[in-house]
């Protein structure tokens, strides 16, 4: 079985070179972007676990996992899991990718707005002052992960994270994850298109509030997702090439393991690569192994949790639990890919749907990328772009609909036009330009 | 070079233009917190800090000490009490339901968490305040199902679930992780009587953990003895007897210890100062949010205005910023 894996992971990485290839150039990005993501955090690990030596290693590593009564790689659906995303979802989205053209050209419309940098400040603002007072009202304002008395705390540090996200809300985490990132992009975007300081200004600001918003609230992997919105963003803009793509890549991993080094206490470069490879990798078989022989499918997830309909106990804590069954002292959660959280959902036929609606988002995606001329615009296809990488971290609705969803980020957006629109009408007065004429000037000249 | 007409400055002159109305809007917000400020009740808060009290057992002498240590690991797999606590069932029986709302009956905080149901002169619930019993959703849900529909049973006085909700805002428990204290905040409507809930609560807690460690080590020994006198197997009988002695051992102890689960390091205190309302922080932040809703209803309502008239300049397009 274990050749059977290795030439399903052969052949779908020939595939997906070739559909990339294949793609016209706007898809490629939301494409490469899951395609990178996935195979380093999931696929990789998930294959060499059906080394036995490796397997064996990684048993080592994870003392407290019980992975005694699993067995990685025993089947075809495993593989099918594990490797189909690729090829499934690329095929998909070529399929769907003109046939969404006119549709995403609608809503695209809608974004194709002008935004001054006042309203992205107020609106910036507004956010960041949300989240801070947040923080005050709950008492978690001196907290961050650079708090000497943190450092190295590891369970300490766990409990207050899992603490923090019961009790300051999901408004605040959207807020953080994709709210204030999608002001920041636009920011960036309008920056690099006007080099007006201003702009420069709002951007650093943003992204200063930002990191420590995320230090505050010990989550360091944002840091770093915020991170590769700015450097598809730059690479988009035609500010960084490959070699810039790569200094990119080395220095977020780098800042990943001292953030890692932080929260843990210890830093070990090859422990964290390991982690990279093998963290989310390792979930995979104990999906796989839970559903359906342990536990029956925990039904689909159609993003009415909130009435009661669909699943009432998440399948990633469910998994976590049999994965660590020692570990009492916090709830842990088992991340994993939106198909492989869709297998545990309804079976393979659900995760062969899933793929097939991922490819729709990676359509949907690439359409919007033809739109980003408009900072809004590019704003939002950085957003799609992001939603990408976190098809690769979590479920189909999850992706869209949680506070790391997609929706925050269109929701920030439609306020940033909300607010410039509001402002253009309350400030068209003439009477209020206290330079008018020069401006009247300005554009006769111009 | 083509401009926007939205900039900081024109929001700013437009702003100025309405001085005296957002003006107002600090001055009625500034005097509304003001009011509310006066008239929320004051909160007193006591601290403590407490330790967890380490379990003796090391300290067991006597022939049948060394095979009891050496059968510990016995004791806890047979699922006999073992005579200590950890923080975290300190913490979660603080939490708990059972003990929150036996807390609550017996020391009057009820009529504290929902004065206005509360009336002081006949020292009962106000008529009407129940809980519980059918709604007209129940009703409804009733009439149009099959099913028979069972409501929860009227209880008089504001319900358990909301008297839970309200009394987490009274009662706060903090486990440092590093040193492993317990910090303990209760609030109170006066300096004695928060002081008097913090003592009471962790007087309590204790007695609710050792009366049920006595409990536990009791049956334990029962059991134990009809093994030592019945059983016909000596090296069973050794065995039950060196259990019996540790079983013993933590029936006195947990009978002796005045401070059975959580040991007081530092006694609650007696608070000289409210913890809230913070009157002059209230009034800041409502003309905060005067100021805030102003220049809002300024703007909206200089948009308003322009929407209704004809435009008198053309939309600007162009360079961002």
């Amino acid at each position: 079985m274990l050749l059977v894996g290795i030439a399903c992971a052969l052949l779908a990485l020939v595939a997906q070179v070739l559909l990339v290839r294949a793609a016209p150039w706007p898809l490629r990005t939301p494409l490469v972007v899951f395609a990178t993501l996935y195979v380093l955090t999931t696929a990789i690990g998930a294959t060499v676990l059906a080394v036995p030596l490796i397997r064996d290693l990684w048993t080592a590593t994870y003392p407290t996992m019980d992975s005694k009564w699993i067995n990685p790689g025993d089947s075809l659906g495993y593989w099918f899991v594990v490797w189909g995303p690729l090829p499934v979802c690329s095929v998909a989205a070529l399929w769907f990718y003109p046939r969404v053209r006119r549709g995403v050209t609608s809503v695209q419309r809608l974004f194709a707005r002008r935004v001054d940098v006042l309203a992205a400040s107020i609106v910036g603002a507004a956010l960041c002052a949300y989240c801070f007072i947040n923080l005050s009202l709950r008492g978690y304002l001196g907290v961050s992960l650079l708090n000497t008395e943190l450092i190295g705390q590891y369970k300490e540090n766990i409990s207050l994270r899992a603490e923090m996200f019961g009790s300051l809300g999901a408004l605040h985490f959207a807020a953080i994850y994709m709210a204030i990132p999608a002001v920041a992009i636009l920011a960036f975007c309008s920056a690099a298109r006007t080099g007006l300081l201003r702009w420069w200004l709002l951007f650093g600001l943003l992204s200063f509030a930002l990191a420590i918003l995320y230090l505050a609230t010990l989550t360091k992997a944002n840091l770093l997702i915020f991170g590769i919105e700015v450097v598809v963003a730059a690479q988009i803009l035609g500010f960084i090439r490959l070699r810039g793509l790569l200094i990119a890549v080395a220095g977020g991993v780098a800042v990943l393991i001292v953030l890692s080094a932080l929260l843990a206490g210890t830093l070990d470069v090859a422990i964290s690569g390991y982690n990279i490879i093998f963290r989310e990798a390792s979930d995979v078989p104990f999906y796989l192994a839970v559903f359906p022989a342990q536990l029956p499918f925990v039904g689909i997830d159609v993003g009415l949790g909130a009435f009661g309909i669909g699943p009432t106990v998440p399948s990633n804590e469910m998994v976590a639990n049999f994965m660590y069954p020692h570990e009492t002292w916090v709830q842990g959660a088992a991340p994993a890919a939106a198909p492989v959280m869709a297998y545990a959902q309804a079976g393979y036929p659900w995760a062969f749907v899933t793929m097939l609606l991922m490819g729709l988002w990676f359509a949907l995606a690439g359409q919007m990328r033809r739109w980003v001329g408009n900072p809004v615009a590019f704003s939002a296809f950085v957003g799609a772009t992001t939603t990408c990488y976190y098809l690769s971290q979590a479920d189909l609705i999850g992706a869209l609909n949680t506070a790391y969803g997609f929706k925050w980020w269109a929701a920030a957006l439609l306020l940033l036009i909300g607010t410039q629109r509001l402002l253009e009408l309350a400030l068209r007065d003439p009477k209020l330009q206290g330079d008018g004429s020069v401006n009247q000037h300005e554009n006769l000249v111009s | 070079m083509k401009t926007s007409s939205v900039n900081l400055r024109s929001l700013a002159a437009l702003l100025w233009a309405r001085r005296w109305t957002l003006a107002t809007f600090i001055v009625v917000a500034a005097l509304l917190s003001a009011y509310y400020a006066l008239t929320r009740p004051i909160v007193y808060q006591s601290d403590a800090t407490l330790a967890q009290v380490k379990d003796d057992n090391s300290q067991l002498g006597g022939a049948l000490g060394s095979l009891a240590g050496s059968l510990g690991g016995l004791v806890g797999g047979l699922g006999l009490p073992g005579g200590g606590t950890s923080v975290e069932e300190s913490s979660a029986v603080l939490h708990s339901r059972d003990f929150s709302l036996r807390f609550m009956n017996e020391h009057a905080v009820l009529p504290y968490l929902f004065p206005q149901d509360w009336d002081r002169v006949a020292q009962r619930w106000r008529p009407g305040v129940v809980s519980g019993g059918p709604t007209w959703a129940t009703s409804l849900a009733q009439a149009l199902s099959s099913e028979p529909i069972v409501p929860p049973p009227v209880i008089v006085g504001p319900s358990a679930d909301e008297a839970m909700r309200r009394f987490d805002a009274v009662r706060s428990v903090d486990i440092d992780r590093r040193t492993n204290f317990v910090k303990l905040s209760i609030h109170g409507p006066s300096p004695q009587i928060a002081q008097a809930w913090a003592t009471d609560m962790i007087r309590e807690l204790n007695e609710s953990l050792r009366q049920r460690a006595l409990d536990d080590s009791r049956r334990a020994i029962k059991s134990l003895e009809d093994k030592v006198n019945d059983d016909t197997q000596q090296t069973t009988r050794v065995i039950a007897s060196a259990l019996l002695e540790s079983q013993m051992r933590h029936l006195v102890s947990a009978e002796s210890r005045r401070e059975f689960a959580l040991r007081v390091l530092d006694p609650p205190s007696l608070p000289d100062q409210r913890s809230a309302p913070r009157r002059g922080r209230m009034v800041l932040i409502g003309a905060g949010l005067g100021l805030l809703f102003g220049a809002s209803y300024v703007v909206l309502l200089s948009a308003v205005r322009a929407r209704r008239r004809p435009t008198a300049v053309a939309p600007v397009t162009g360079r961002a910023g």
